[in-house]
């Protein structure tokens, strides 16, 4: 492999780790604070696209404004399975599967009969390559990465400096505690799920630019997502950030000299060996 | 009284079911020749197998306004029999059993590469004309198989048309091939293979990548291509959605070469919804920018007032010229009898929908000792503004015996 493919690939596996990233960190929040995986992430990635296609193409809004507003109709989505089942089955791991395992085939057939097999683009006003030295870099996929590392940014002010931040980490450390400190539990976990599914949705509109979209997009990244919390440890920001562009480096990198198949197969190896060797991943609790 | 209405009642349907038993003509006395299509229906390929029925059913019609099929000095109804295979192989194998052993058919059409290369021995062994709507090589055509008929141009005619074609008005000198990571894909780049290795001067294959049906980023593919520094890369058999995420990725890569689909034909609104400006200049084979013949442009015409949309399959074409073919050979064979209506297809020329036509397959270059595979003007178009289609070439094989 010549250093200019190298370098290409490195910079394609940063760019779309970034969006991994994204996906990810709203996965590790409802597991952190909630304790439900979320099997349902990938459809929710999935209607995120969707929103801000139909935003862009239908109601003629700008792909800039679309991300935003992909992200608040997702986020009222989060509030309203909340309210509707989450709620309900908080506690129980086997049910809180099921729901999201139910959640997860109702959206992807809803996504089928409405949005139909025809895979579509979400139109952005963003076009071209940057070219630095010997890399190309695809402007769109530039700016995803951006506005990744923006909302990661702002998702770690909103954690660490605000009170439903504290409040967030509060229940994560020992929710009937923070209950008895007057935590609203409730509101919290609403927010926390809204949260999880705008960063999804965000995730859906940015990949939607750059790839295609149907209503089978969902599994793939929702697979790498629940690889990037493992490795990075679940619960951990940072550890989401690391193993989500080292997922990325990997995959493009691993693609790239030694076909697309293997870089599964390498991704997973990976996250069996850091099971068994560290279970906690690279920054998880103990 | 009630009991007089109720024997009356008893009495009347008895005495209509001995009457209609006594009259109903027996179905073997309607004269009717059953010919079965095996296509998908349902599912992401049904796209497909719904446009070829509507096409079958075009001819059957045209020839019902001629009084219907004429063997042996007696008209036949023609009836199409429509099962879907959902392009599941297990599907087909359950299907054809029921069109052989079943509905007892002698004639039949099955759809999808590889759900005929598993229809094909079974046809054979019962002596059942096959008419196989798919692409590929010589797995479906070869001597082996004389009841098996490839109702399109197979994978080979691109390339041999084409490859000199671009080598000689661009300079191509190297190819990379790209396809699918799937039978279909494995087949058209064995065949491309081999006959870049026949033509004169022969360009040279520098890469042979594939990919998973579906991928989205194409980057690690692309690197490893552009690596190997090709003047063409050649997407053979890929779908429209897989070329048009291909390329636009492609371009985004700065890749400035030129590209082509030597094999599927693709639909262009698809590409250039997803690749936009990177489409422009793409080699599609198989879209006609202007109608080649009278009759084409007509069925063009009657398609899209039945059925509207902007464009017509193209699988309808080829579909509408290869069972027109048939009932051909069976009126000029004067039987239904296999063999000799296999014998009389195979020798076939007509002048058709694209212009000349027949069934080619000894020739040197297609190499499947047999003529069984459907030969036309083929044409080589490109993609414009808008995924509007660019005339650029037509050709074909020498078609005249």
């Amino acid at each position: 492999m010549s250093s200019e493919i190298f370098w290409q690939s490195m910079v394609n596996g940063l760019t779309m780790g970034m969006i991994y990233v994204l996906i990810a960190l709203g996965l590790t929040l409802l597991y952190s604070i909630m304790h439900i995986v979320n099997f349902a992430h990938g459809e929710i990635y999935m209607l995120g696209g969707f929103v801000s296609y139909f935003l862009v193409t239908r109601l003629g809004f700008s792909y800039f404004l679309s991300l935003p507003m992909a992200m608040v109709v997702l986020f009222m989505l989060g509030i309203v399975l909340e309210k509707l089942f989450f709620s309900r089955v908080r506690g129980n791991f086997m049910h809180c599967l099921l729901v999201t395992l139910g959640i997860s085939l109702i959206f992807q057939s809803l996504g089928w009969t409405f949005f139909g097999t025809e895979d579509v683009n979400v139109p952005s006003p963003i076009s071209g390559v940057i070219k630095f030295g010997i890399i190309f870099i695809p402007k769109q996929r530039l700016l995803s990465a951006l506005i990744g590392l923006f909302l990661v940014g702002l998702l770690y002010l909103l954690i660490s400096k605000t009170k439903i931040g504290r409040h967030m980490r509060a229940i994560e450390q020992d929710s009937e505690a923070a209950e008895l400190f007057g935590v609203n539990i409730n509101l919290v976990n609403m927010v926390a799920l809204g949260i999880g599914f705008a960063l999804a949705a965000v995730g859906g509109a940015l990949i939607g630019a750059i790839f295609v979209l149907n209503p089978s997009i969902g599994l793939v990244p929702m697979l790498k997502a629940f690889v990037i919390i493992i490795m990075g440890g679940l619960g951990s920001i940072g550890g989401c950030i690391v193993a989500g562009l080292l997922l990325g480096v990997i995959d493009s990198v691993i693609a790239t000299l030694l076909g697309a198949n293997l870089a599964y197969a390498v991704a997973f190896a990976i996250l069996i060996l850091i099971i068994i060797v560290r279970p906690r991943g690279f920054a998880g609790h103990a | 009284m009630i009991r007089f209405i109720r024997m009356s009642i008893v009495g009347s349907m008895g005495v209509y079911l001995l009457l209609s038993m006594s009259f109903a003509p027996s179905p073997a006395a309607q004269d009717i020749f059953k010919f079965v299509s095996i296509a998908p229906l349902s599912g992401a390929a049904a796209g497909w197998g719904i446009p070829a029925n509507r096409s079958y059913r075009y001819v059957f019609d045209d020839y019902h306004k001629k009084g219907g099929l004429l063997v042996g000095g007696k008209h036949y109804k023609i009836e199409l029999i429509e099962y879907d295979n959902k392009y599941q192989t297990s599907e087909t194998m359950t299907l054809l059993n029921k069109a052989i052993f079943g509905d007892k058919v002698k004639f039949l059409t099955v759809m999808g590469q590889h759900n005929c290369v598993v229809a094909a021995p079974i046809c054979e062994t019962n002596k059942i004309l096959h008419y196989a709507y798919a692409s590929g090589g010589e797995e479906l055509t070869n001597t082996k198989f004389p009841f098996t008929f490839r109702m399109m141009n197979s994978n080979s005619i691109g390339p041999i048309l084409y490859y000199p074609e671009v080598m000689k008005q661009f300079g191509v000198k190297t190819i990379a091939l790209v396809n699918p990571d799937d039978e279909g894909g494995y087949t058209t780049a064995r065949v491309d293979k081999r006959v870049a290795e026949m033509l004169d001067p022969s360009p040279k294959i520098i890469a042979e990548e594939y990919y998973v049906r579906g991928t989205q980023d194409f980057t690690p593919v692309i690197l490893r291509v552009m690596a190997k520094k090709p003047d063409l890369i050649d997407m053979g058999i890929s779908s429209p959605g897989d070329t048009g995420l291909f390329l636009k990725q492609l371009g985004e890569a700065g890749y400035t070469g030129l590209h082509m689909n030597s094999a599927s034909i693709v639909t262009t609104d698809v590409v250039w919804k997803a690749a936009g400006q990177y489409a422009k200049g793409h080699f599609i084979i198989g879209a006609f920018a202007e109608p080649p013949t009278p009759e084409f442009d007509a069925l063009t015409k009657r398609y899209l007032k039945e059925f509207g949309g902007t464009a017509v399959p193209i699988i309808v074409y080829d579909g509408y010229e290869s069972i027109n073919a048939l009932l051909m050979a069976i009126e000029k064979a004067k039987t239904f009898d296999t063999t000799a209506v296999a014998e009389t297809l195979g020798d076939l020329s007509w002048k058709g929908l694209f212009g000349p036509a027949r069934w080619m397959g000894k020739e040197k270059i297609l190499g499947y000792g047999i003529n069984r595979s459907m030969c036309h003007p083929y044409p080589m178009c490109r993609i414009g503004e808008g995924g509007k289609v660019e005339k650029w070439m037509l050709k074909s094989l020498p078609l005249e015996k």
